[in-house]
């Protein structure tokens, strides 16, 4: 059993300074993933991680230790992201982000990256960002976006296609 | 180009500096529990409310209705009812003669 999950069960009863140590632990890593998700609104994944963390709150008795703590909250995260989304319908904003594109000319690799991540399709940025980011197994991330594992295949698989076309047409670009 | 991307991909985001974030996820912690402790209090003294002021009504709504379903089979009763009654038409009669 690993500290958080330790922590988590003392937090289950009631102890708010092991679920504030926990917060202490995981908050950069999930700000990052929902910052990446949020693409790169800073703002914005810090409210989703917060939402992510109070809702993790009241639903700490519900966590098993099946997965990890990490995991957990990253599937939290994740489907606060998705609620935000759908309200907001934040893909209309993908046309901007092509148009803006190509008016810089010479972008840094990992900008380049973060650019084609974010004019892709959330589940599929999600997807790649969890295992190759983060680490996870494809059971992991298939559990953490609630989605079947062949269905996460195909996101990475689809998605890092999508993304090397992309990078590929950009260094061609003069 | 697919190994420099799964490279590319593979390195670890980048972590925001911890700031205030957990200090404002503790401050809202608190609210949320101060809230809910109030939620809790109101319902509390809501359900007592209820209770004090249903039970004595209860009780006395069931002791009319008994005594009145009694009275109202009761021939002694009915015969003294009767009996004030005439009393009082008799003394407003001689009253008024």
């Amino acid at each position: 059993m690993s500290d958080s999950d330790r922590l988590a069960q003392s937090a289950a009863q009631g102890n708010v300074a092991a679920f504030a140590e926990l917060v202490r632990l995981h908050q950069g890593k999930l700000r990052a993933f929902l910052r990446r998700m949020a693409r790169g609104d800073a703002a914005l994944a810090d409210d989703l991680a917060q939402e992510a963390f109070l809702e993790a709150y009241r639903k700490i008795a519900q966590f098993r230790g099946e997965g990890s703590f990490a995991s957990w909250l990253a599937q939290i995260g994740y489907s606060r992201y998705l609620m935000y989304a759908r309200k907001h319908k934040l893909e209309s904003i993908d046309e901007s982000i092509e148009q803006s594109h190509g008016t810089e000319a010479a972008l840094h690799t990992k900008l380049d990256l973060e650019a084609a991540l974010a004019r892709i399709h959330p589940a599929k940025r999600a997807a790649l960002t969890l295992c190759f980011a983060e680490g996870y197994s494809h059971e992991e991330a298939a559990r953490i976006m609630n989605i079947p594992l062949g269905t996460l295949k195909s996101h990475v698989l689809r998605g890092r296609e999508e993304v090397r076309t992309m990078l590929t047409a950009w260094k061609e670009t003069p | 180009m697919s190994d420099d991307l799964d490279l590319m991909l593979s390195r670890p985001l980048d972590e925001p500096d911890e700031g205030a974030f957990s200090t404002r996820v503790l401050a809202r912690l608190r609210q949320m529990q101060a809230r809910d402790d109030r939620i809790e209090i109101a319902a509390w003294v809501l359900a007592a409310c209820c209770i004090l002021a249903i039970l004595p009504m209860t009780g006395a709504g069931r002791m009319i209705a008994l005594s009145a379903s009694q009275l109202a089979t009761s021939i002694p009763f009915a015969l003294g009812i009767t009996l004030l009654f005439l009393m009082r038409t008799f003394w407003e009669t001689w009253a008024e003669g």
